[in-house]
C-alpha cells in the first residue's frame, strides 16, 4: 500500500472522527453541563466514535494484496479488530475507575489486565509472536498505572514524583524488550539510516503547533522548582519532556503501533494505537483533552511510520511536553 | 535534507493530516471555548475530595496486590524453570509470556521494600 493511501485513509478516519466527536461534545455540554457525567459519557462516546469511524474507515476500503495477505479482509480477520476493541473496552473500563470514587476496583482490574492479558494472548495467539506482543503491550499498559504502588501518597514531592515514576515505567519497558527478545528496529529504536538530527528536527516542527494546542486545551498548573528560571527550563527539558515522551513513544508508538501494524492495515493501527493513547488520558477528567492525545496520536504514529523511526515522535512529544509546561509557568 | 526528500509525497502529506487534525481540534477547543473542565468537571468540592481518597486508599491496598502477585510470578517461574526437567508444552510456551511481568513485578515489591525500610528510618 503506498504511502499515499495510507495517509488518506488515516486522514478520512481521523479527522472526520475528531469533527464529530467535538459536535456531539458540544450538544454534550447543552444537556449535561459541566461536571463527572460529561466527564463519563464524554469517554464512552470518543472510544465510540473513533472505533466507529476507524471500522467504517476498514468497510470502504479498497482490497489490499497485504491485507489479504494478513488474513485482515477475509473473516479470519474480524477477530483481530474485535480483539483490539476488546482490550480498548478494557483500558477504559480501567481507566474510568482508576479515576472514580472506585479507585480500588480500577487498580484491580488494572492488576488483573496485568496478569491476565499476556497468558490470553498467550491462547489467542500461541504461534502469533506479534499478537502476543499487542497484548503483552496492553498488559504494560496497565502496569504504568501499578507503579505508583510503592510510594505512600504524599512520599514523593511532584518535582520528584515524575522522573521516579516514568524511571520505572522505562525500566518495566526495556525488561519487556529484553526479556522478549524484540528486534530495536522492529519498534523503530533506530534512525532507519537517515540523519538523527534532521528527524529531530521534523520532531520539533510538528511538535511546536502541538504543545500550543494542548496548552490551550489544559491549561496546566505551573511547575515551578525554586525560584531560579534555568531549574524550572531545565526540569521541563529533561524530565516533563524527554523521560515522559520516551516512555510513552517507547509503548505506544514502538510497541503498540509495531504489534499492531503486524496484524493489521497500517492506517487501521494508527488508528487503534491512537485510540488507546486517547483512553489513557481520560485521567485529566478533560474530553477535549482525551480527543486532543487521540489526534495527536494519529499525527505521531504517522510520522513514526513515515520515517521509520521513533526519534521525530519522540521529540515530537518531548516538545509538546516542554511548551505545555513552560508556558503554563509563565502565563 | 534526505529526510524531506526519501519518499517524496510523505512529508508533505503528514503536513497535511497533522494541520487537518490539529486545525480540527483548535478550532473546536476555541469554539467551545474550554474554560477547562479539569477544574469543572469535578464541580462539586465533595466529590473531588471523595475521588482523592478512594485513590489513596486504592494506591495504599494496590501494594499488598503487587506484593502477592510478585511473589505468585516468581514461583511460577521458578516452578516451570527447565532445569527441574521435562515441562508440558502447554507451560514451556506460557513461561516467557510471564516473564517479563515478573521482571516488572519483583522491581516494584524491591522499591516497595526499599520505600519502606527508608520510610521506617526517616
Amino acid at each position: 500500500m503506498s504511502y499515499l493511501e495510507i495517509t488518506r485513509r488515516t486522514l478520512y478516519v481521523s479527522a472526520p472522527a475528531v469533527v464529530t466527536f467535538l459536535l456531539l461534545y458540544a450538544v454534550m455540554l447543552q444537556l449535561l453541563g459541566y461536571g463527572y457525567t460529561l466527564y463519563v459519557v464524554s469517554a464512552l462516546v470518543f472510544t465510540v466514535v473513533s472505533i466507529g469511524f476507524t471500522i467504517l474507515g476498514q468497510l470502504r476500503s479498497r482490497p489490499d494484496p497485504r491485507a489479504r495477505a494478513l488474513g485482515d479482509l477475509s473473516p479470519q480477520g474480524f477477530p483481530i479488530r474485535a480483539r483490539v476493541i476488546g482490550l480498548i473496552a478494557f483500558v477504559l473500563a480501567e481507566e474510568l475507575l482508576l479515576n472514580s470514587v472506585y479507585s480500588l476496583l480500577g487498580i484491580i482490574l488494572a492488576l488483573a489486565g496485568f496478569v491476565a492479558l499476556p497468558l490470553v494472548g498467550f491462547i489467542a495467539g500461541r504461534n502469533d509472536f506479534w499478537q502476543r506482543v499487542a497484548f503483552e503491550t496492553v498488559a504494560l499498559l496497565f502496569a504504568t498505572r501499578l507503579v505508583v504502588s510503592p510510594f505512600p501518597v504524599g512520599l514523593l514531592s511532584l518535582s520528584v514524583y515524575v522522573p521516579v515514576i516514568y524511571t520505572l515505567i522505562v525500566v518495566g519497558i526495556s525488561l519487556y524488550v529484553t526479556y522478549r527478545k524484540i528486534p530495536l528496529e522492529e519498534i523503530r529504536v533506530t534512525s532507519a539510516g537517515r540523519n538523527p538530527l534532521l528527524l529531530g528536527l521534523l520532531g520539533v516542527v510538528v511538535g511546536m503547533p502541538l504543545g500550543f494546542t494542548e496548552y490551550r486545551v489544559l491549561n496546566p498548573s505551573p511547575v515551578f522548582l525554586g525560584a531560579a528560571f534555568i531549574q524550572t527550563l531545565g526540569y521541563n527539558l529533561l524530565v516533563l519532556g524527554l523521560f515522559v515522551s520516551i516512555a510513552e513513544e517507547l509503548l505506544f508508538r514502538g510497541l503498540l503501533l509495531s504489534s499492531l501494524e503486524k496484524k493489521l492495515e497500517p492506517w487501521q493501527a494508527i488508528g487503534f494505537s491512537s485510540i488507546f493513547f486517547g483512553v489513557m488520558h481520560v485521567g485529566w477528567f478533560n474530553p477535549l483533552e482525551v480527543v486532543f492525545a487521540y489526534g495527536a496520536g494519529v499525527v505521531l504514529a504517522y510520522l513514526a511510520y513515515a520515517t521509520k523511526s521513533l526519534t521525530p515522535a519522540i521529540a515530537a512529544h518531548a516538545l509538546d511536553n516542554f511548551l505545555l509546561f513552560l508556558l503554563a509557568s509563565h502565563f | 535534507m534526505t529526510v524531506f526528500l526519501t519518499p517524496s509525497p510523505m512529508m508533505g502529506l503528514s503536513s497535511v493530516l497533522g494541520t487537518i487534525v490539529i486545525t480540527s481540534t483548535v478550532m473546536g477547543t476555541s469554539v467551545l471555548g474550554t474554560p477547562l473542565i479539569a477544574g469543572s468537571a469535578l464541580t462539586t468540592v465533595g466529590l473531588a475530595a471523595a475521588i482523592a481518597g478512594a485513590y489513596t486508599l486504592a494506591i495504599q491496598t494496590s501494594g499488598i496486590f503487587i506484593g502477592g502477585l510478585a511473589i505468585c510470578l516468581i514461583l511460577f517461574s521458578e516452578a516451570t524453570s527447565p532445569s527441574y526437567g521435562e515441562l508440558s508444552d502447554f507451560l514451556r510456551e506460557l513461561r516467557p509470556s510471564w516473564l517479563p511481568a515478573t521482571a516488572i513485578a519483583s522491581v516494584l515489591l524491591a522499591v516497595q521494600a526499599a520505600v519502606k525500610v527508608l520510610h521506617f528510618f526517616r
